[in-house]
């Protein structure tokens, strides 16, 4: 069994520096995935994970130990994230066929980083194609699905790192499935007849 | 087969295993019987196989030592300095409790003895325990005096200490003496405790 986050974290405030490394080496994983998602680019999403640990280790003394350590390490990383892309101003554009959210965030912006809509995709570009569609969702929306399925969050964690409640994350990351679901249909055109929001006559 | 569209949310909220076990137990009856809702879950465990993909990113090999090698030009946190008055506290409060032992021992021991006999004994024990457990969670609450959630626990401890003497009451001298030990034992930890976590703060 794995020394409790919160162990470790008493060690490094004891002076025991190395420990830290622990801690990093558990979630640099998700934290590397998470901003790279988030920003988009391989590069800059191993530095900014880089700054986030190392603004973890700063702030260690302000850690609660009654929260999740994973929850308070989201926190800052998430913090980090929207500074950076606030900071980037990342040009958007509209994109034709608009996703419809419950919420009434039709027609959305989408980040021009993706590919063109029209492209065709070969086998293997399944990943580029996801994250694309992952990109082009509104923040509010791509926030928690990345940390569901890139950092592999639970909903509780992902509720106490956004601190929302648990219902209102259910909800954002259902509905990200279902715009992805449409989005990214022809994907699954070839393997199975069943077609999300398709309506079947 | 039936009609229905798919609810894609439940199904997959079924594969994450996020679902209640009644509303496991529901979808299991129902997958049984509807192959709309079959083939729609083979859809979805694809769909979020797909989504996976998105954790795929592999932080670099040296990322754990480039963010070590940047932590180490901080200064290591320092182990927080014993304060001498808490820890004379703690020691006082140790102190305290052994006596309160002490003097109540030794009151049954003279009580029980010949010179007091009968039902005397039991009234006149029950008074000296119950005016010993107030003295402890008195001592405990002056020592703690100086920080707010001692003074809180030291009164939920006197106040289940009364309660238990209540109980007690009208039970034998070995019962009595009993509640006696485990209240100034019960008083014990919970200060000893209360100061470790204020030591920590
Ligand atoms: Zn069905």
């Amino acid at each position: 069994m794995d020394t409790d986050d919160r162990a470790i974290v008493e060690a490094v405030l004891n002076g025991h520096q190395h420990r830290y490394a622990e801690l990093v080496g558990r979630y640099q994983s998700q934290i590397v995935n998470y901003v790279c998602r988030m920003l988009g680019n391989y590069e800059d999403a191993v530095d900014l994970s880089q700054d986030i640990f190392l603004k973890a280790y700063s702030a260690l003394a302000t850690y609660q130990p009654r929260y999740p350590f994973a929850a308070w390490l989201f926190r800052i990383a998430r913090n980090a994230a929207i500074d950076e892309l606030r900071r980037r101003r990342v040009p958007t554009v509209s994109l034709d066929a608009p996703i419809e959210f419950e919420d009434g965030t039709g027609s959305r912006e989408v980040a021009s980083l993706g590919p063109a809509p029209d492209t065709m995709y070969l086998e293997g570009e399944f990943e580029d194609r996801i994250s694309a569609a992952v990109q082009a969702l509104p923040e509010k929306y791509r926030e928690p699905i990345v940390l569901r399925h890139a950092a592999d969050l639970s909903y509780e964690e992902i509720a106490d790192a956004l601190e929302l409640p648990i219902g209102t994350v259910k909800t954002r990351i259902f509905r990200a499935r279902e715009a992805l679901r449409r989005s990214l249909t022809d994907l699954f055109e070839n393997e199975s007849p069943v077609v999300a929001g398709a309506e079947t006559s | 087969m039936s009609d229905h569209r798919p609810d894609y949310d439940r199904l997959s909220a079924y594969i994450e295993g996020a679902l209640s076990p009644d509303a496991t137990r529901w979808i299991e009856l129902h997958l049984e019987k509807c192959e709309t809702c079959r083939e729609a879950l083979e859809h979805e465990s694809r769909f979020l196989e797909r989504i996976g993909s998105l954790r795929s990113i592999e932080p670099p090999l040296d990322f754990t030592e480039a963010v070590m090698a940047r932590v180490a030009q901080q200064p290591a946190f320092q182990p927080p300095a014993e304060v001498p008055w808490r820890k004379v506290a703690g020691w006082s409060v140790g102190l305290a409790a052994s006596l309160a032992a002490v003097l109540g021992l030794g009151a049954w021991v003279a009580i029980s003895s010949e010179a007091v006999v009968g039902a005397n004994a039991t009234g006149l024990l029950s008074s000296a325990i119950t005016g010993l457990a107030e003295a402890s969670s008195f001592v405990i609450s002056t020592v703690g005096g100086f920080l707010s959630p001692a003074m809180a626990l030291a009164r939920v401890g006197g106040t289940i200490v009364l309660g238990l003497f209540d109980l007690a009451r009208n039970s034998g001298l070995a019962v009595q003496l009993g509640v006696l030990l485990a209240t100034v034992t019960l008083n014990y930890v919970l200060t000893r405790m209360v100061l470790n976590y204020q030591r920590r703060q």
